[in-house]
């Protein structure tokens, strides 16, 4: 059977067009107008409101796919909408650093546990190795962290991460990962902080800088 | 187009993981072009022997969700030109992947590597069965123990019941003066018990633990004697006879010499 990359729903709020985000919109014009010459009976019976959905589109992709639903449905009264327009697929970026939502845990996380947090996070305690705790705001560890960090998960490059020990497997801010050098040899151990300058991940002393 | 070949052995800690990284680095070594995956989903191992762990981004479950490409959660090995690695999830289980979707992996990953080799956890259940979904052909590892024995014709029953019948053995840590004393089992009390074809032994080597504790496979070592084992493994599987190592004569050499310079 051919795999269908465009799929026409009835909703309660008038017809759902979902399109796959695996084809470019531009390769979809061809079955998006064949599924709407199909339909016309149905769409000239009456007013009817059409979200294009599944994918994120662009201002240009927006402007084909309604000059394809004015050229083939041109007699019918329809109104378009997407739904990126009401609920987003991406999640927003997190802002809120400073105050907002923090969620504290108490206790070492072990290999293969993941902490999540959709604000700030603070763990009292170790990070072991194989642990990964992701946070849309700052991360605080009380503790030595070896595990995988990921601060401003969501997109947020001005977080950072502060570790009594900082001998993380991996740092991630926002969309930018680092890992600690092969032979890191530290002589003693200090609390530090991540944070992201230019393009990339700095990691320095923290008591000295405050 | 590649083969698909598992490394299992139902019991745990006979050294699947060890062996998988060291018969792998050694076929790269040979110009193939291989790629692990480690199946131990919850519980993953190969990237930390591999010395791998800090580069992990994506992994196995990412892919089988889709999350992103295959190619994108390989990890190419900076030492060894032909070598990848695709990880085990940490965070997750056994359940987060079923035996049709790693088939279908396989199916896709084969066209790219000579050869892909299955890290298969200990056990026989899901993350068994997600390993040996899409395997040709079988390693089966086990130790000169009763019970690790009986683990492995355990495992071969699954494995034939399961359509992989290209089987072969390796007795790993096997110390060669014990056997002299009687006090362990010998290859070939083995090879009675579980009458499949022998791929290779390996010695009982200390240089394993610190090899696989600094993440550099054991192979690349002139000098180890299992490294030398795990290389002649892996001229087997690539088809070149090799004849099976005399451990006896190769221990005993080396012992004599350690003798001598403890004697000084």
């Amino acid at each position: 059977m051919k795999k269908e990359y465009v799929v026409l729903k009835g909703a309660r709020d008038g017809v759902h067009v979902i399109l796959s985000d695996e084809m470019p919109v531009r390769l979809l014009m061809d079955e998006l107008k064949e599924k709407f010459e199909q339909g016309r009976s149905f769409f000239s019976q009456g007013s009817c409101h059409i979200t294009f959905m599944g994918k994120a589109f662009t201002p240009s992709e927006k402007l084909k796919l309604e000059t394809e639903v004015a050229k083939t449905l041109s007699s019918c009264d329809v109104t378009v909408g997407y739904e990126s327009d009401t609920v987003s697929d991406e999640p927003v970026v997190y802002t809120n650093l400073n105050e907002g939502y923090t969620k504290f845990h108490n206790g070492t996380l072990r290999s293969g546990q993941l902490l999540e947090s959709e604000g700030n996070l603070v763990v009292l305690g170790h990070i072991n190795p194989g642990a990964e705790v992701v946070a849309a705001g700052n991360i605080i560890v009380m503790g030595a962290a070896k595990g995988i960090l990921h601060a401003g998960c969501t997109g947020n490059r001005e977080a950072f991460i502060i570790a009594l020990n900082m001998s993380p497997t991996q740092i991630r801010i926002a969309d930018i990962i680092t890992r600690p050098p092969d032979n890191d040899v530290r002589s003693e151990i200090l609390p530090e902080k991540a944070y992201i300058k230019n393009e990339t991940i700095y990691i320095e002393d923290y008591l000295t800088k405050i | 187009m590649g083969e698909v070949i598992v490394i299992t052995s139902g019991k745990g800690g006979v050294g699947k993981t060890t062996t998988t990284a060291n018969v792998g680095t050694a076929l790269s070594l040979l110009d193939k072009k291989v790629l692990l995956i480690d199946t131990d989903i919850g519980l993953r191992n190969l990237d930390v022997v591999l010395g791998l762990e800090n580069r992990i981004v994506y992994d196995i479950v990412d892919v089988v969700e889709g999350t992103c490409r295959p190619n994108q959660a390989m990890i190419k090995d900076k030492r060894f030109e032909n070598l990848y690695l695709i990880p085990a999830a940490q965070t997750r289980d056994k359940t987060s992947v079923n035996p049709e979707q790693m088939k279908i992996l396989c199916e896709e990953l084969k066209k790219e590597f000579d050869y892909i080799i299955m890290d298969c956890p200990a056990g026989i259940e899901q993350g068994f069965k997600n390993a040996i979904a899409g395997a040709q052909r079988a390693i089966v590892v086990t130790t000169p123990e009763v019970s690790a024995v009986r683990d492995a014709d355990r495992i071969i029953g699954l494995l034939e019941a399961n359509d992989v019948h290209n089987v072969r053995l390796i007795v790993n840590r096997l110390r060669v003066d014990m056997v002299k004393k009687g006090d362990m089992m010998n290859v070939d009390d083995i090879l009675d018990i579980l009458a499949v074809g022998l791929l290779g032994v390996v010695p009982d080597d200390e240089g394993i633990i610190t090899s696989t504790n600094r993440g550099e496979p054991a192979v690349t070592d002139a000098k180890s004697l299992a490294g030398r084992a795990y290389r002649n493994i892996a001229d087997r599987i690539t088809g070149k006879e090799v004849p099976v190592m005399d451990l006896e004569k190769e221990s005993g050499f080396i012992n004599a010499v350690k003798n001598l310079f403890k004697k000084k």
